[in-house]
């Protein structure tokens, strides 16, 4: 079977824009800023992207000029986590919405070319810590707002995705291979095929310090060392930390149940027994991050 | 023994079609049969067509020609013609209603279409670009034959193929567990559990069945599971296939090991699994430092096992029974926690302050494996009058 390529090269293929200029299906964040409040605005084409549509019935995604060429997919990229991610006019929450539905386009047109190239890894690469620093950043807010679910499924799809091509061709990158190898093992803390996967992989990766230091933590949580686990991420760096502290309301849980049980005589109130045990996630912590926002 | 004519080989397959003898076609389309070799051919077609009728002259012109490119020595192309081979197969136990006298054969071929697929990949490990292509490729094709297999409900409980489902199961696991996609295996346990014929499949495939989906119990954390699958497979194993008792054993030490169970050191000597005695003793003695060493030093053993998690989690039975030292030392029931991180400390647990000791012993409060409680004000563990290290067999 051979791949099909595209040939798009810009961010939006010509037949899309005219459709959404005719449907009025333009997002705000696409329009001509000059014409935003005519009722049928015109599309900018420097900011107009590719949307994500479902596979239906009689609907093919396999037509080359609807397909982007890999330069135009790194381009869309980085204009979206670049640019629009900067943009202060619209609330977060739709600046999130538009990149992530933008974003999804870009993997599907990586899937249909089924591409597996260095530029490839780039892109899912930039997808997953979009959504890993999504998790983190939006987890506060009420679901109307922001789906942590939806979230993590993308996360997930993207990682497993990326972590297969790894495997598939050269330890190319594999600077950066190390961080997200990590990633997907903080994402599933604790879980058993996640911590195999880790393990196979060929010794001078695993001995990196991230990775092993994600692995003894994803090992002393299984363990329910709890206490290791958590004084181990502190010294993960910033974007894994975020990651693995989005498992702290499942962790202090955990605690809670292992205290009442091991604590009998009451003088371990639990709000001390969580601040020792570094698990609260405090808001202090939080506003850290929060500088390095997205 | 004489070599066989290609006409008379065919003859007699024509002749075993006619009789319904399966076991007998199976032994002549078998990779093993002793005069394959003889009979291998390039270009079998004209005289398989002159002697053997539709259907099973497609299957015999792609075992000669499956034979012919193996004794050139390339599994790729032998495995093309026996995935040809199984494909056509499938198409002929479908049309075959209310008999199951061909199954044999299917037995035989898949059996011979997995060992030529990993041969093939093993080959194209240095061409490939994806590993396990091919492996699952040829999964593919056992699907095929299972499905009809499973789908036959409506024959009379002699003449089903149903009974066929778990031989293709257990070929069907052997190439999951290779590429790593054991997950897939979860639909086939459940076709097989629900099966009314579970009782009445071969000792031999129930054994196999077992061991697989113990050793899958073993990876989801079911130590229970696992342990009742694993024991059944070991114990009726037959003695003398002594490899597949060292394997069963991989598993099931450890799985018995967490539940409480120390092998003996004349077990682990009489299968030639010594690599587990160190940790036996590590692990009852409740030695942390050559624990630890011993992880380091078997990492790969443990890694290409798929033990090594399980492994790590015997270092929670190790804490418990260094601990149960500590408070037979000290003879109290008050142990200080202090004493306890002492302990930890001088096994090469350097790192382990006061607050972690807590934490690792409440976790052993909390499981049952300590009965007690921890006071957290005195920096006391305070123990049970009755019983405090309670043994763990009796745990579970």
């Amino acid at each position: 079977m051979s791949n099909i390529v595209g040939t798009c090269t810009t961010k939006c293929p010509a037949e899309e824009i005219k459709m959404r200029e005719r449907e009025r299906l333009l997002h705000p964040l696409e329009v001509q800023s000059s014409v935003e409040r005519q009722r049928c605005p015109k599309a900018d084409v420097n900011r107009v992207v590719k949307c994500h549509v479902r596979c239906a019935a009689g609907q093919s995604l396999q037509k080359p000029t609807n397909l982007r060429t890999v330069p135009a997919l790194l381009d869309t990229i980085n204009y979206l986590l670049d640019s629009v991610i900067t943009n202060t006019k619209f609330p977060q929450n739709v600046i999130y919405d538009f990149i992530c539905d933008r974003l999804m386009a870009v993997r599907q047109d990586v899937v249909v070319q089924n591409l597996v190239s260095l530029a490839c890894i780039r892109i899912l690469q930039s997808v997953v810590t979009f959504h890993a620093y999504a998790a983190f950043c939006f987890y506060k807010e009420p679901i109307s707002k922001f789906d942590p679910k939806l979230n993590n499924k993308h996360l997930q799809e993207t990682l497993k995705k990326l972590l297969k091509i790894y495997s598939e061709s050269d330890a190319a990158e594999s600077n950066k291979r190390t961080s997200f190898e990590s990633i997907y093992l903080l994402h599933n803390l604790g879980n058993a095929e996640a911590m195999r996967h880790a393990l196979q992989l060929p010794k001078n990766l695993r001995e990196r310090s991230e990775l092993k230091l994600s692995l003894e933590i994803s090992l002393s949580f299984v363990k329910r060392n709890y206490l290791r686990a958590c004084r181990l991420m502190e010294k993960l760096p910033l974007l894994l930390e975020a990651v693995a502290s989005l498992h702290f309301p499942r962790i202090n849980e955990d605690v809670a149940i292992v205290m009442s049980k091991a604590y009998r005589n009451n003088d371990y109130p639990l709000n001390n027994l969580l601040e020792t045990n570094n698990l609260a996630l405090s808001e202090r912590k939080l506003l850290r991050y929060s500088k390095y926002q997205l | 023994m004489t070599i066989m004519s290609l006409a008379h080989y065919l003859q007699m397959l024509e002749r075993c079609w006619h009789q319904q003898d399966g076991l007998k076609i199976a032994a002549l389309l078998s990779l093993r049969y002793d005069q394959a070799a003889n009979l291998a051919q390039e270009n079998p077609t004209g005289m398989v067509m002159r002697f053997v009728k539709p259907p099973l002259d497609e299957l015999v012109i792609a075992h000669l020609k499956c034979m012919h490119y193996l004794l050139m020595g390339s599994f790729t192309y032998a495995y093309k013609q026996q995935s040809v081979l199984v494909q056509n197969l499938t198409k002929i136990i479908q049309t075959q209603k209310e008999e199951n006298w061909f199954l044999p054969v299917m037995y035989t071929t898949c059996l011979d279409l997995r060992i030529l697929a990993q041969g093939a990949e093993k080959e194209q490990m240095s061409v490939n670009n994806k590993p396990g292509e091919i492996l699952e490729k040829a999964a593919e094709c056992l699907m095929g034959c299972f499905r009809v297999c499973a789908a036959d409900n409506r024959s009379s409980e002699e003449s089903t193929k149903r009974i066929g489902m778990l031989n293709l199961v257990n070929q069907l696991f052997k190439v999951y567990s290779k590429i790593n996609k054991l997950h897939l295996c979860k639909p086939l346990i459940r076709a097989i559990e629900s099966s009314p014929f579970k009782e009445s499949f071969s000792l031999s495939q129930q054994i196999t069945y077992r061991y697989y989906v113990g050793r899958k119990a073993m990876f989801d954390s079911d130590y229970n599971a696992a342990n009742e699958y694993l024991t059944y497979a070991f114990e009726n194993c037959h003695k003398d296939s002594r490899k597949n008792k060292r394997l069963i054993l991989f598993y099931l030490v450890p799985v018995k090991m967490l539940l409480g169970y120390m092998p003996s050191r004349k077990v682990l000597e009489k299968y030639d699994v010594q690599q587990f005695w160190d940790l036996v003793q590590a692990v009852s003695q409740g030695n942390l430092k050559l624990f630890d060493e011993l992880m380091e030093k078997h990492e790969q053993f443990f890694i290409k096992c798929g033990i090594y998690l399980i492994v790590d989690k015997l270092k929670i039975i190790a804490y418990r029974n260094l601990f149960r030292k500590v408070y037979l030392i000290l003879n109290t029931h008050q142990i200080p926690v202090d004493a306890l991180q002492t302990a930890l400390v001088s096994l090469g647990q350097t790192d382990v302050d006061t607050d972690e000791t807590e934490c690792i012993v409440a976790n052993l409060i909390y499981e049952g494996k300590i009965k007690g409680y921890i006071s957290h004000q005195h920096r006391k563990v305070v123990v049970s009058k009755q019983n405090p290290f309670p043994s763990l067999t009796s745990l579970t």
